[in-house]
């Protein structure tokens, strides 16, 4: 059983998310708020972070950034409708592993959680 | 009184001192005939010959029959004459009737023994004598025509004639791109029949002469390329057109379309390959269980099929465009179209704004540029040129087996709708207060639950299957451009700035993208 958390401000994917995954055998935490995900993040340990690259007041390459600087080690994957957004990049040097694309893709999730 | 005259002695005394007076001046010794009697004589035999019609009502006549035998002698026709009635007031006689033995007579007098049809003969001979009345142009015998020979030969199956160009005239709509022109066979259907030789029969005229027969003109087919005899069947030795020519017919595994696939020959659908020496036109359809040659372009059309595809030109997809390929993609450009190859995509000049899948490698040429759209490689990809300054973003993806990829893509969205389904249900049953309900609402959630389950378990399996290679990677011969987006096994990598000659390739030890410089 892997530790997973997910932080988009959409309930909506945060609860799909928590049921597939939690389904998958996986703990699974999940956050609409980007800032109280980060703070989650950095205060517990998480074998894969999953963070939506657009949200209110804090996006997701910032809480990328604020949470690798924290634990470097923390495997993150940014969730993105497009791969090319200018954020993404921001995301990628920020030290994120790789984009999902919107809403997530379960076959790479699935792969890095075994990595 | 006036004394009551016999019209009828007077009339004899009259006639008969008339005849006798004839009689006066001919010589009783010698039977000298003076001239002026011999011309009398002869006067009154031009008379009789002159009023021969009136004699029928005057006189006594028996009914009689003409003949007439035509030039060809296949036909004898009778004329029937009635006989006279009898008018005892006049004193003319009833004719003797016409009987069968008088025409029979008449008839074997001409020579006509065969194909006499008595029936006629006698329903005429009926009608004429109750009838009083002519009855002329009766066919009373006919000869019979010879038969010709026919020679044994292959003779094509109807059927298979008539199933080219078929419309379905029920249907309400009719869609032209799906008649076609081609006549297309399975192994083993039967193309056409052994007909045996039929023997010729000799002909006779009524007049009982043979007439000889011919031996019948019939084109003999004979069975060529992909066609084997059998039982007395010509059948189809593999799977594909038929070909009808003027001496043989045959079976070809290649489907050659002259011009462009288009009105003229409806959607291609053929079990061999398929050579277009045109152009395949917007919205028409190419499905080959070989390979496709095409020496023009594909515009805004579908092709399928399960060798190679070969486009002399280019793909114009204007985003309708579908390729499906199960061997190689080899053409000049594609642009707007959604494309997959089971083997490698070989493209000579650029690959703009289109859909790309390959299972294998997809190679530009010297200067072949990829502008926009999304690429999709499992061994990796080869450019000159990847992305521009200003235009279209850029994805490439390398490594991953995408028709998996695919089936993951519809697990997700297929366990989102559920996940989705499954929150509804748990607010709905938080929300209600009958029991009754809320065991209804948990049946549902359990099922939805199985769902999701029985899905996630789905994709953990197929993931094994995705083939990652991690030693794909994207070699760039010249520019690559900021903004283009490449994965290496799900590892992502956005290029930030303008760079030359590098190749991006999965570092394993990091699991990172890295880029290597590479010679230009």
């Amino acid at each position: 059983m892997k530790k997973l958390l997910i932080i988009d401000d959409e309930p909506m994917i945060v609860d799909v998310a928590k049921v597939i995954f939690k389904d998958l055998g996986h703990d699974v935490d999940g956050s609409t708020d980007p800032v109280a995900g980060e703070e989650l993040a950095k205060s517990k340990d998480y074998d894969l972070i999953l963070i939506d690259l657009r949200m209110p007041i804090r996006n997701g390459a910032q809480v990328a950034e604020g949470i690798l600087k924290a634990k470097p080690e923390a495997k993150v994957l940014i969730i993105t409708a497009y791969p090319t957004d200018p954020l993404a990049k921001q995301a990628m040097d920020a030290g994120a592993k790789a984009l999902l694309k919107k809403p997530f893709e379960i076959g790479k999730i699935i792969e890095f959680l075994k990595d | 009184m006036p004394e009551n005259k016999d019209y009828f002695v007077e009339d004899l005394i009259k006639s008969s001192e008339s005849i006798l007076k004839d009689l006066e001046e001919i010589d009783e010794k010698d039977g000298l005939i003076p001239d002026p009697v011999e011309e009398k004589i002869k006067l009154d035999k031009q008379k009789e010959e002159i009023n021969s019609i009136d004699i029928i009502s005057g006189l006594r006549t028996d009914g009689y029959v003409d003949v007439c035998v035509s030039t060809d002698e296949m036909t004898a026709t009778c004329n029937f004459y009635p006989p006279s009635e009898g008018e005892g007031f006049s004193g003319s006689e009833e004719g003797r009737p016409i009987e069968l033995e008088s025409v029979e007579k008449i008839l074997e007098t001409k020579g006509i023994v065969t194909g006499i049809n008595w029936d006629a003969v006698n329903s005429a001979i009926f009608k004429c004598n109750t009838e009083r009345v002519p009855i002329n142009d009766v066919v009373v015998a006919k000869g019979r025509q010879p038969k010709d020979e026919i020679p044994a030969h292959l003779e094509i199956d109807r059927g298979l004639l008539e199933n080219s160009k078929k419309l379905d005239m029920d249907r309400q709509r009719i869609d032209y791109r799906e008649i076609s022109p081609f006549i297309l066979v399975k192994k083993g259907d039967i193309l056409a029949h052994v007909v045996s030789k039929v023997p010729g029969a000799l002909g006779e005229t009524v007049t009982e002469k043979s007439i000889p027969y011919k031996t019948a003109k019939i084109k003999v087919l004979k069975p060529g390329k992909n066609v084997t005899l059998k039982d007395g069947y010509a059948i189809a030795a593999c799977d594909g057109r038929f070909i009808l020519g003027e001496e043989t017919f045959a079976v070809s595994e290649v489907l050659e379309v002259r011009g462009d696939v288009d009105y003229h020959t409806g959607n291609i659908n053929f079990p061999g390959d398929v050579v277009i020496y045109g152009t395949v036109k917007y919205g028409f359809k190419v499905k080959a269980g070989g390979s496709v040659y095409c020496q023009q372009t594909l515009d805004a059309s579908e092709v399928i099929c399960g060798g190679d595809l070969t486009v002399n030109y280019g793909v114009i997809g204007k985003n309708k465009g579908v390729v499906k390929v199960k061997g190689n993609i080899t053409t000049k450009f594609i642009e707007n179209c959604y494309m997959e190859a089971g083997g490698n995509i070989n493209v000579s000049t650029s690959i703009l704004n289109s859909v790309v899948h390959s299972l294998k490698e997809v190679v530009l040429g010297e200067k072949g540029i990829i502008v926009g759209g999304k690429i999709f490689a499992a061994n990796g990809v080869e450019a000159a040129q990847v992305g521009t300054r200003v235009g279209p973003k850029t994805e490439i993806h390398c490594g991953i087996d995408f028709s998996v990829q695919q089936k993951l893509e519809w697990i997700r969205d297929k366990n989102i709708e559920l996940a989705l389904k499954l929150r509804q249900t748990d607010i709905k049953i938080k929300s209600t207060e009958s029991e009754e309900l809320k065991a209804k609402l948990s049946q549902v959630r359990d099922k939805l639950m199985a769902g999701i389950h029985k899905l996630n378990l789905a994709s953990a399996s197929l993931v094994n299957y995705l083939d990652k290679n991690e030693d794909a990677m994207v070699k760039v011969r010249r520019n690559v451009f900021p903004g283009v987006y490449i994965e290496i096994c799900h590892i992502s990598y956005i290029v930030a700035c303008e760079m030359h000659a590098c190749m991006f390739k999965l570092d394993k030890k990091s699991g990172r993208v890295v880029i290597e410089n590479i010679k230009s």
